[in-house]
């Protein structure tokens, strides 16, 4: 199941250049290029092989960790991919630790107050979320807390996460990637507690006379959270995807960054490194969440 | 000797007799077909929501179809004596950095922004609704195409398209395409399942004993009872195709200057943000407002068209 999906994925990454229209090698070079220098890139490339040859050459690359030089500065791409990548694994992580954060309790809240205050709020908050687009939250946050207010640096990357500046400069980029996902679990968590408070076991359990919280807590909770455990794992691909545009807006030295870059200049083999990078990471991901459904719901695993 | 009353009549005239409600609202519901469609219609106009959806996007859609003619200003036409200006009443949300009137623009941008939706979503639609429809008929097929699906599915949110923009090019055009087949393997899922739910109807098999073809069955049977959850998802993935062909424009992948796309004008006015604000805030409040439109529109469509949905 996983090995077809990964070979799949390095197919596609790799035809990416042949896909593209026109000469892969005309694109990358200037206009003045002499045909001589065509060759000479398309010689180093491995561009003048049959196709497949061109393929299995490119995976055992890959897999030995070499995703060829950038054409732009000749730099190896692998080794500034492993620089680039835990500046955007830090921004997922806080986006997604903000989703959590903010969008299970106030599925919860809203869940236990069904059309109250927080019910209503907790809703209006959730669409809002899906509704801004990234970049436009990114921005205002940037105009509110960092220009006008002045708490938080505007853009940048003061340092790894568990400093004190480096996580202030990641702040503002975790909240206006998770905000929208902060909805995405709001909405879920709130749907899939209704559902289960409504089941007969805690109607049981309240005929026992167990103690409020501990029904919720113990008894709702644990089952409600458990499809919502599924979503966060697809959330977290979602929100590596995200990257490219928060990175670009608060200039944070990010793949996602380079990426787009890369993109500009028809960088090839940076963008194919890129995507099959966080295709990888993604697809790992789904399998771990499928693990640890199987672990949480017993009723999978005795199927 | 006494009149005779058929029987329907009669069973007409009882359930009148036995009933608070009006006669004319069993007509109504005697009269099949068109009963449906004004039902659906009968519940968008209550739910508050799909109202209010329903008159954004009658906003925009005049923006789309007659923004250029709306728009007080030429969009494009650039007066450096009057850059950055603040709103005012003859510029009603100020100007950019080349003079150009921001309203305008947000008027004339409207085409770009939100058709891009529309045919994005067109082409995913064709294409996805094809191959769910053959995976879900012919068990050989549905393997190939499923795990064709699943390799696109390895790619995350906006990465997919960023890669297919990415090989093409940046632009619209590009854009469009490129957001389409990031939308093929959502469609092809869903109509694939709706496809095999519907199969195990007895209807299909009386249709298939009756000699239909797999043409026929297709598109008088499986087509006609999949339709309502494939509105109400397109509904949404419209949505999530804006935000997307903005977010790609934004980067300055989409829509190339001097088009006034709102996700582009954006990227333009984040440079004097704090100068003058309403460059970013303008447009970035249009989209908001469109995908917020649209979603509240499908969310009352969903309640509608759904009959298990209850509250």
């Amino acid at each position: 199941m996983l090995i077809p999906v990964i070979i799949g994925v390095s197919i596609l990454t790799f035809l990416m250049m042949h896909l593209a229209p026109g000469d892969p090698v005309a694109v990358m070079l200037p206009d003045h290029a002499t045909g001589a220098e065509a060759e000479l890139i398309r010689a180093r490339l491995g561009l003048d092989e049959p196709l497949h040859i061109q393929y299995f050459t490119y995976v055992r690359n890959v897999i030995s960790l070499d995703f060829g030089t950038s054409v732009q500065t000749g730099r190896r791409v692998g080794a500034e991919l492993f620089a680039r990548w835990p500046t955007t694994v830090d921004l997922t992580i806080v986006a997604l630790s903000i989703a959590i954060l903010f969008g299970i309790p106030l599925g919860i809240l809203a869940a236990l107050k069904r059309a109250s205050f927080t019910d209503h709020f907790s809703m209006v908050f959730a669409l809002l979320g899906f509704c801004l687009p990234n970049f436009f939250l990114a921005l205002l946050l940037q105009l509110l807390f960092a220009m006008h207010l002045d708490w938080l640096p505007v853009y940048g990357r003061a340092g790894p996460l568990w400093t004190w500046q480096g996580f202030q400069s990641f702040i503002l980029p975790g909240l206006s990637l998770g905000l929208s996902s902060a909805g995405v679990l709001a909405r879920l968590t709130r749907s899939n507690m209704l559902e289960v408070l409504q089941l007969d076991y805690i109607r049981t359990a309240r005929a026992k006379g167990i103690w409020e919280r501990r029904i919720i807590f113990k008894h709702a909770l644990k089952n409600a959270l458990i499809p919502v455990t599924t979503i966060i794992g697809l959330q977290f691909g979602f929100l590596l995807g995200g990257a490219f545009i928060t990175e670009t807006v608060f200039a944070l030295p990010g793949v996602g960054r380079y990426a787009v870059n890369a993109i500009f200049a028809r960088d090839f083999p940076i963008i194919q490194g890129v995507t099959l990078m966080m295709a990888m990471v993604f697809v790992l991901c789904n399998l771990g969440v499928d693990l640890i459904y199987a672990y949480l719901d017993p009723r999978i695993r005795y199927d | 000797m006494p009149k005779r009353q058929n029987p329907i009549q009669k069973l007409f005239k009882r359930m009148v007799r036995n009933s608070t409600r009006k006669p004319e609202e069993f007509s109504r519901e005697l009269q099949g077909a068109p009963q449906r469609k004004s039902r659906v219609w009968l519940k968008l106009r209550r739910n508050k929501s799909a109202v209010t959806g329903m008159i954004i996007i009658a906003c925009f859609m005049i923006m789309i179809l007659f923004g250029e003619q709306l728009a007080p200003h030429d969009p494009l036409e650039t007066d450096y004596l009057n850059i950055l200006a603040s709103p005012s009443s003859e510029n009603l949300l100020g100007t950019d950095y080349m003079g150009r009137d921001l309203f305008s623009r947000l008027l004339a941008g409207a085409r770009f922004s939100l058709t891009v939706g529309l045919i994005s979503i067109a082409i995913g639609l064709t294409v996805g609704m094809t191959l769910g429809i053959i995976a879900g008929l012919n068990k050989k097929a549905d393997n190939i195409i499923m795990r064709f699906i699943d390799i696109l599915m390895a790619f995350p949110g906006l990465l997919l398209s960023i890669t297919i923009v990415a090989t093409l090019g940046a632009g619209l055009q590009n854009v469009m395409i490129a957001i389409g087949i990031s939308t093929v393997p959502l469609y092809a899922r869903l109509v694939r399942g709706e496809v095999l739910k519907v199969k195990e109807n007895d209807f299909i098999l009386a249709a298939r004993g009756l000699g239909a073809t797999n043409f026929r069955l297709v598109i008088h049977h499986v087509l006609i009872n999949i339709s309502a959850p494939i509105i109400v998802y397109s509904t949404f993935r419209i949505a999530s195709a804006v935000l997307a062909a903005s977010s790609l424009s934004f980067l300055g992948l989409g829509a190339q200057p001097p088009d006034p796309e709102w996700g582009r004008l954006i990227n333009e006015g984040r440079q004097y943000m704090l100068l003058a604000p309403w460059l970013v805030l303008a447009p970035g409040f249009f989209i908001t407002l469109a995908i917020l439109g649209i979603n509240l529109f499908g969310d009352g469509l969903r309640d509608a068209l759904d009959p298990r949905v209850g509250d």
